[in-house]
């Protein structure tokens, strides 16, 4: 009898270190072995839908790479994990991916939330996050490589566009936002904005809703009685995430809540949002990225048309006519990272940041993208895009050559 | 003579399970310091935490053992004294992280705060937190149990209440203005009693405390268990009409026992947030506090030891087959509790009791 | 013989057409040129476009008509080399309408928003002169609506010409409106008047925009007068308010009932709280998806009616789905209510991992069917849509149904008398486990119900059910297990309060604030609100 509590106590035990140290042993790291990437989206959750894009992006750019030859002589392996949406599981599995996979480095993370989860992971363990999605900018960490732009060059332009006469003149501003720190960031770095624009603190209105909310009637009718108040034209800023983003649009297009009537500036809304919408009811309506896919330049179309490739290769659930940004800034993180040890010859985290510096290449929508020589922010083109009727996004403007990032906002204390 | 040897074999065996636990203690750091890298019984530092992590849950099922096993009460809702010990625990290592780095957290700074609110001050140090985790995790506690036993609710409904408090818990904490990070929760802790959380020793510090305090609970509510007061839980379990017609106050049983579970799934928490370095409102979700229920149902309720054993087999397996296997796990976890449920009410150590009980002979 | 006179007229007659073509041709040519160069006025281009869109011409009206729908659509090339192109299959040109032998490389032409206005007025405007009467009326609601920006030349020809004197007043409204910045005393009282008998959102921001300028305020008899008109829209404004507050309660109260109702029938019989109720729900919906996509692909023309038929459908799959989980897995656990939680636990897990697998883990997006879009403004401040108004006519319709199984038919008279006394209906001859399986897969086909009616107005994925589990244990405790009395009083109750507090706190501060006065009421009186009889 004792031998059998032994065994099962015990054993229980073991099972789970072995399933930890077993694989470590078996990889013991040579040359000749695959280089491994940690990709860390969730495939499962209310991320799942923009999540898995990036995914298969990044397996398809490693495919690219591979065929090319690879970096050092060596493969690339991508080591795909599900964190499915839970921002917890993010920090454990990036945990998970360095120190037992022992990964040269991660590509991953949709929501701030989840970054900030990563955050202390990366850097305790001196690992390098690329993170291919805008963002509320406040953060400059050595352990993470920011690939897509901050609210300066990218909601500041579109927010002076909507205040234009050409825009609208929008006076009043409706801030809607998922419950977390993007939302909350950028709507602090807005009011600053905005009252050094001389806009009082009347005129605009903040509601932040829970993660995958999808009731936003009370929220519209709010809205509508906003718009209805004097003080000029009202605009939304919206900073909702996820499934939220077509339930609002929807609940939006029932009450009757036009771009003419009121525009909302949807500042996480891409291409796969609309999917399944009739976006008639929604034309006009606007997001800023710094890439759309009605952009016609000799790289997009070669872009657009190996990924048409890929999804039909590898028979995946996608939308083979539908790039978005976080894949284009996927795409890029992972070629300047092959650069960046073409460089240095080695995959360690300290000489791959030394080179990165400085690094650029042409990005699909004909800018020249260029990696900062010290925040570790990467220099983009910026553009404001219009909803048509076709589920996708017309170009309103674009800016003529990439901009400076600014990670710190002048206007965050201003509130 | 085989009847005594039966039940002096089974009393060992229950004993039995601290020396083995005291050794897993002191196996953990050697597997990590002592034994090189290349050896199968060498311990990475991931499989340690893991480790950390699953004696907590271990504990977190004996509290809840205490309560359903004994007393009779299926709290659902266990996730919220996990939860009150995981951001009491995390707001004094947020306090250690200020006192390092002077950099607020970020959830502080977009919310407009320029400092911690005062009440947080008061948790700068250890011994103050855990007295004051304990304060706060009894309140609660009493206030529900004085409530709920005094109108004499239990069985289902009980279980449905506290399934929903947990889940208005959580719905709360998701709420930024409620300050208590919201959706991110904590996270960016740096030191804990002046040992930095970075440094493996802390780490395998907190395994091997884990372990001990696991230890160290055991034992008690063992003790518990087998006094007066645990025949008399016994008791109030499986007829509490009688009980109280006999004289017992068996509110006052229930509360007591209610109220000391709460604590030790507050300890539970308390060493879980600092191995896995954030706490965020998931903790507090309806569907871990249903989990902590089918480990101990897995494992065979009213025995301790059952509760100890089903949360090491769930968790252990989970770890390992999440890894390799995602897709099946909710599965095998489904299958193994459907059957376990419904053909072995004694869950897996009282199926191994019983086979025992078989082979010695012994009639009881 | 021909006559000379006739031949001097057909060369005249032609001549007038060629030139007037030829003259026609130039205005074309000159107004699309004005609008798309480059710091051109493209307002006062559109203003002529208006003009040709309500002349007298029909060639002209059909041009103006189909120039403006294609800047709308995004379909006008404005060609670096001067030409302005329609794009299209085939590509026309803008000036003549004919087919260009190849389409111009350029990219079209993206209206801003303040264009897009501009344009909606611009095409409602032309609308207003169109035969159909029903055309003309919502042309005159879009021109009442953006009254700021309407041409009252044109709007005053349109009222003249107007038969329907609905139309008409909405048109005076919307001259009114645009009038209220008359130098005229007395046509700046008939215009507030005007106004204020229609009230609206965007006519009191009009009349308070109009309060503040200082003409007004220095005029004590109009400033009077406008006063008064917003304290009586106000009055009707908070009316309609208040009625959308109860409206949406009422919906949430709909779906708190929709997914309440199974679960109090198989737990007032059987005492059995399935935690799976969640995924019955979730199996309706996608039952629903799947009917959705069958439509499209093999009945298009009834695609609308896919709602309807996903009814019946999904009532069989959740009822199968519930007998089938009754037979395997909950007959076991007779009397043992805390292993029967734990067992449809289980169950309820395995369940969302296999939806997750065969359907995947995103969001299923349904097209919503065409009656089912949009919404009505029934008073002012209060706007219904169509797709709530569903779900509340479905959950009163199935709730109907329920009760009369329940109390009139003879599976519902054994259901009730196994709910009061088990043991005795069994001394009677009532098959207790029968009953069991059958309620159990009316309680699951009930969810099933549920869900169909919730894939208009929530998010489908395969985790959605786990959000209404708990909001539908609470009702049917608070309204007492297995009475159907019961569970309509506390959804509605439960629906009215959360919307009541939602404006205030937020939806979630609602929800917790409810689900806490329900566990303060429990300890109360535990039975629920409306405690069956029943002698044990």
């Amino acid at each position: 009898m004792k031998r059998r509590t032994f065994l099962s106590a015990v054993g229980s035990g073991l099972v789970s270190a072995a399933g930890t140290a077993l694989p470590k042993t078996a990889f013991a790291a040579g040359a000749g072995d695959p280089v491994k990437l940690g990709l860390l989206f969730s495939q499962s959750g209310t991320m799942a839908n923009g999540e898995s894009l990036l995914k298969d992006t990044a397996l398809m750019t490693i495919d690219q790479i591979n065929a090319k030859g690879g970096v050092l002589g060596r493969k690339l392996q991508g080591v795909v994990v599900d964190p499915a949406s839970d921002w917890p599981m993010y920090a454990q599995l990036a945990k998970q991916l360095i120190l037992r996979d022992q990964c040269a480095a991660l590509f991953g993370c949709w929501t701030s939330v989840s970054r900030k989860s990563v955050l202390p992971v990366v850097e305790s363990q001196n690992s390098l996050l690329f993170y291919p999605l805008h963002f509320e900018g406040e953060e400059q960490s050595k352990n993470v490589v920011y690939l897509n732009s901050p609210p300066s060059s990218s909601v500041l332009p579109a927010i002076d566009y909507l205040m234009s006469e050409q825009g609208g003149g929008a006076r009043r501003f409706y801030m809607i936002g998922s419950d977390y720190v993007w939302p909350r960031t950028i709507n602090k770095m807005l009011k600053g904005y905005l009252k050094t624009k001389g806009i009082p603190d009347s005129a605009w209105r903040e509601h932040y809703v829970p993660f995958g909310q999808s009731n936003f009637q009370t929220i519209v009718r709010d809205i509508k009685d906003f718009a209805a108040q004097p003080g000029g034209q009202a605009i939304v800023v919206m900073t909702v995430v996820g499934d939220s983003i077509p339930a609002m649009f929807k609940e939006a297009i029932n009450q009757g809540v036009r771009a003419t009537d009121i525009p909302i500036l949807g500042l996480d809304v891409v291409d796969s949002d609309l999917e399944g919408l009739d976006t008639t009811p929604l034309v006009g309506h606007l997001s800023c990225w710094c890439y759309f896919q009605n952009v016609d330049t000799p790289q997009n179309r070669q872009f657009k048309s190996d990924w048409k490739n890929y999804v039909g290769a590898h028979n995946l659930k996608h939308r083979p006519d539908m790039v978005i940004d976080p894949m284009v800034s996927t795409y890029l993180g992972i070629n300047l990272w092959a650069q960046a040890v073409t460089k240095a010859h080695s995959t360690s985290t300290d000489a791959v940041r030394k080179a990165l510096a400085g690094q650029s290449m042409v990005d699909p929508a004909g800018y020249t993208v260029k990696m900062d020589a010290s925040t570790q922010y990467l220099w983009r083109g910026d553009m404001i895009g219009s909803i048509n009727a076709k589920q996708g996004f017309d170009i309103l403007w674009k800016s003529k050559d990439i901009e400076k990032p600014v990670p710190f906002s002048p206007f965050i204390g201003k509130a | 003579m085989s009847a005594f040897a039966t039940k002096w074999m089974g009393q060992s065996v229950e004993v039995g399970i601290v020396p083995l636990l005291v050794l897993l203690a002191l196996y953990l750091p050697l597997a990590y310091f002592v034994i090189p890298e290349s050896n199968a019984l060498h311990l990475s530092l991931f499989g340690i935490n893991l480790i950390g992590q699953i004696m907590c849950f271990a504990l977190l099922a004996l509290a809840l053992d205490l309560v359903w096993g004994y007393a009779g009460i299926l709290s659902l809702g266990h996730g919220i004294f996990f939860g009150i010990g995981g951001y009491m625990m995390a707001i004094y290592l947020l306090n250690g992280a200020y006192a390092d780095t002077h950099v607020l957290p970020d959830f502080l700074q977009y919310m407009g705060a320029s400092d911690f609110p005062p009440a947080w001050k008061m948790l700068s140090r250890l011994d103050v937190t855990i007295i004051a985790t304990v304060v706060v995790t009894v309140l609660a506690a009493g206030a529900f149990g004085f409530v709920t036993f005094r109108s004499r609710i239990n069985g289902v409904y009980l279980s449905i209440i506290t399934q929903a408090l947990t889940y208005a818990l959580m719905l709360l904490l998701f709420i930024n203005d409620v300050g208590l990070g919201g959706n991110n929760g904590m996270t960016g802790f740096t030191s804990l009693a002046g040992h930095r959380l970075a440094d493996t020793s802390t780490q395998i510090g907190l395994a091997v405390c884990s372990c001990l305090l696991l230890v160290a609970a055991y034992i008690g509510v063992r003790f518990l268990s087998r006094s007066s007061f645990g025949r008399a839980l016994i008791a109030v379990r499986d007829d509490e009409a009688r009980m109280r017609f006999l004289g017992y106050r068996t509110h006052t049983l229930k509360l007591f026992a209610w109220c000391l579970s709460a604590v030790l799934a507050a300890f539970a928490g308390m060493l879980y947030v600092p191995q896995v370095g954030i706490v965020n409102p998931t903790i507090v979700s309806p569907q871990l506090s249903v989990e902590i229920a089918v480990w101990v149902a897995i494992g065979g309720r009213g025995t301790l030891i059952g509760a100890i054993v089903g949360a090491i087999v769930v968790n252990g397996l989970k770890f390992w087959l999440t890894a390799q296997l995602p897709a099946l796990w909710p599965f095998i976890l489904a299958g193994v509790t459907l059957v376990i449920v419904v053909y072995s009410s004694n869950g897996l150590w009282g199926a191994l009791k019983a086979a025992g009980l078989e082979n010695n002979g012994g009639s009881q | 013989m021909i006559n000379f006179r006739q031949i001097c007229c057909t060369i005249v007659c032609l001549a007038l057409v060629w030139t007037t073509a030829a003259s026609a041709a130039p205005g074309r040519a000159a107004t699309l040129a004005s609008f798309c160069a480059t710091n051109g006025d493209k307002a006062a281009a559109l203003e002529q476009l208006v003009e040709a869109g309500v002349s007298d011409d029909t060639h002209e009206r059909a041009w103006a008509r189909q120039i403006v729908d294609a800047i709308r659509n995004g379909a006008l090339v404005c060609g670096a080399d001067g030409q302005v192109t329609l794009q299209g299959h085939p590509a026309l040109d803008a000036t003549t309408l004919q087919p260009r032998a190849n389409a111009s490389a350029d990219s079209p032409y993206v209206p801003s928003i303040v264009m897009m206005r501009k344009l909606a007025v611009a095409s409602a405007e032309m609308d207003l002169f169109s035969p159909r009467p029903d055309t003309r009326a919502a042309a005159a609601r879009q021109v009442d609506k953006f009254f700021a920006l309407l041409d009252p030349a044109v709007v005053a020809r349109a009222v003249k010409a107007q038969h329907d004197p609905d139309i008409a007043a909405t048109l005076t409204l919307a001259l009114a409106k645009r009038g209220l910045n008359s130098n005229v005393k007395a046509d700046r009282l008939a215009a507030i008047n005007a106004v204020a008998e229609a009230p609206s959102e965007t006519a009191r921001t009009a009349l308070t925009n109009f309060a503040a300028e200082d003409s007004v305020r220095s005029d004590p008899d109009v400033l009077a007068a406008v006063q008064g008109a917003i304290r009586h829209m106000d009055t009707w404004l908070s009316l309609g308010k208040g009625l959308s507050i109860l409206f949406s309660g009422l919906s949430y109260a709909g779906v708190l009932l929709l997914t309440a109702l199974g679960l109090s029938i198989v737990f007032g019989l059987m005492g059995v709280i399935n935690l799976a109720h969640g995924e019955f729900i979730m199996i309706g919906a996608y039952a629903t998806w799947l009917v959705e996509r069958f439509m499209q692909a093999h009945l298009p023309g009834w695609f609308d009616a896919y709602i309807f038929v996903a009814i019946p459908v999904a009532f069989v799959i959740c009822a199968a789905c519930g007998m089938l989980l009754e037979f395997f897995v909950i007959r076991f656990l007779y009397r043992r209510p805390l292993e029967t939680l734990l067992a449809t636990w289980a169950v309820s897990i395995a369940l969302i991992k296999l939806i997750q697998v065969l359907f995947g883990s995103q969001n299923v997006e349904f097209v919503t069917p065409g009656f089912l879009n949009g919404g009505m403004q029934v008073a002012p401040g209060f706007f219904v849509t169509w797709n709530r108004v569903f779900a509340i006519v479905l959950a009163v319709l199935i709730f109907g149904a329920t009760f009369a199984v329940v109390r009139f038919t003879k599976l519902g008279l054994l259901m009730r008398a196994t709910t009061q006394l088990r043991d005795m209906a069994r001394c009677l001859g009532v098959p207790a486990e029968r009953v069991d399986r059958i309620a159990f897969g009316l309680g699951a086909g009930l969810a099933g119900l549920a869900g169909v009616v919730l894939t208009q107005i929530a998010s489908v994925n395969p985790s959605m059910g786990t959000g209404f589990v708990v909001d539908s244990f609470m009702v049917v405790v608070l309204g007492g297990a297995g009475s159907l009395a019961g569970t309509v009083v506390s959804s509605l109750a439960l629906g009215e309060i959360n919307q009541f507090i939602e404006p205030f706190y937020g939806a979630v501060a609602a929800k917790v604030a409810v689900l806490l006065l329900i566990v303060l009421i429990i300890q109360k009186r535990p039975q629920g609100l409306f405690a069956l009889k029943t002698r044990v």
